[in-house]
């Protein structure tokens, strides 16, 4: 997909993301992307939801991102939100069962490997929004190469 | 490195001990099925490779400390440059805890991490928030040094001793040397010509005792080469025994191929008598490099 701002580049990171929420779109509730699902009324919605972000790294990137030419090794966060615990949890387990490699279409990309790198040791809580929410989050390692030389 | 455990507190580990009988390797011990009992060997030399390894696991056990300690303190520096300091909480409670910690069963371990309750959260984030990692990339950017220290450790452990190479001093002493050397060379002879036993009476009724002997001359020599630093010869010479035993059919496929059937006249006789040559000689190729 083309880079909105710079048009003539070919932008690789946002199909990694795009690729990740595409696969846990198949989950039966709203996927946020970086910031929490919105309803069209631009209020956040409620919990059950879940949210993908990057997540910021060092020393992880083989070459630049928009260089097709090399292999791209990118931390992705997914995040559950529930109104409860279990539901939380349960939110945890419905985005773990869509997060493997199969799963993951990324354009003019393989991805060789996607791994579980680490999770959130409980849930934690948030008490300062107007619907009080459990989150817990976890880390994953998406690795893909190009397809064309 | 695999980072295991979450905020607060991250745990590097390194083992400092090396075991030097570990139970997946060793002889599988088998009933006798021939007319020999009890063989007997004495191996000469062996506490000096004992002594080696000794030293190398006293090498390894002085300096996994301080190497620990030492890339904790650079995890610790760098996670301070990467910490979001709205406060500085965070950033003045980042430390090593106590140190470097010696478990019962000897590993080093040191604990790092932050001690604020919002470490957690600058770390991976909120739904409100995204995240501030400062521990993961900290790790990340002294990965490649931490394993690259422990590599050196060994190369210091393998090479030098004093003054001395170790790892040559240790092949070229003598109590190590010729004991080995011989007692390989017989056993080749024994298993060549128990080889050709076989293969002239049509049965295998020596194959155990040839199976055994082979066995002990590959893993002598594989020490041999270990302790010469000439695996790559070694493994040449495996590799071309291997081929020409199977290509002519008989013999064992781990034969070494220089030492049998080039090393001795005798050898190149019984080798071109197999072959039906009389006197042609053996123009050997390298397969496998060297």
């Amino acid at each position: 997909m083309p880079d909105p701002i710079n048009p003539n580049d070919d932008v690789v990171l946002f199909d990694h993301i795009q690729g990740v929420i595409t696969a846990l779109e198949a989950c039966p509730f709203p996927i946020g992307d970086w910031i929490r699902p919105k309803n069209e009324d631009e209020t956040f919605v409620d919990p059950p939801f879940a949210l993908v972000r990057l997540f910021p790294s060092t020393g992880q990137f083989a070459g630049d991102l928009t260089n097709f030419q090399k292999d791209a090794t990118i931390r992705i966060q997914v995040m559950s939100a529930g109104l409860i615990q279990l539901q939380c949890l349960e939110i945890q387990d419905l985005t773990r069962q869509q997060m493997y490699r199969d799963n993951i279409v990324i354009p003019d990309r393989y991805v060789q490997k996607l791994k579980f790198m680490v999770s959130s040791g409980g849930v934690s809580r948030d008490d300062d929004l107007p619907t009080p929410l459990l989150f817990s989050y976890d880390v994953y390692e998406l690795t893909t190469t190009p397809l064309t030389e | 490195m695999a980072v295991n455990s979450l905020l607060p507190g991250t745990s590097i580990k390194a083992a400092g001990r090396v075991n030097l009988f570990p139970k997946s390797s060793g002889f599988r011990r088998r009933k006798s099925r021939g007319s020999f009992k009890r063989v007997t060997f004495e191996v000469h030399g062996l506490n000096t490779l004992v002594e080696h390894w000794f030293t190398v696991a006293a090498l390894t056990d002085a300096l996994t400390p301080g190497v620990l300690d030492f890339y904790a303190d650079v995890i610790v520096h760098n996670a301070r440059q990467f910490v979001r300091k709205d406060t500085w909480a965070t950033h003045d409670s980042i430390n090593k805890g106590n140190g470097v910690i010696r478990s019962a069963i000897g590993d080093y371990s040191v604990w790092i991490g932050a001690e604020t309750i919002q470490a957690r959260f600058l770390e991976f984030g909120t739904v409100n928030m995204p995240a501030y990692p400062f521990m993961i990339p900290a790790i990340d950017m002294i990965e490649k040094d931490f394993f690259r220290a422990f590599l050196d450790i060994a190369k210091i452990a393998d090479t030098v001793t004093g003054r001395a190479s170790l790892r040559g001093a240790v092949g070229r002493d003598g109590r190590v040397r010729s004991p080995i050397s011989s007692f390989r060379s017989g056993l080749y002879s024994i298993s060549k010509v128990l080889g050709d036993i076989s293969v002239f009476g049509g049965r295998e009724f020596l194959s155990p005792i040839r199976a055994f002997a082979l066995s002990g001359a590959r893993l002598i020599g594989d020490a041999n080469a270990i302790m010469l630093g000439t695996v790559g010869m070694r493994v040449s010479h495996r590799l071309r025994g291997r081929a020409t035993g199977r290509l002519q059919g008989f013999g064992s496929a781990s034969l070494s191929f220089g030492k049998t059937y080039t090393g001795s006249l005798g050898g190149q006789r019984v080798y071109n008598r197999f072959v039906g040559r009389i006197s042609a000689p053996l123009i050997s190729t390298n397969i496998g490099g060297l």
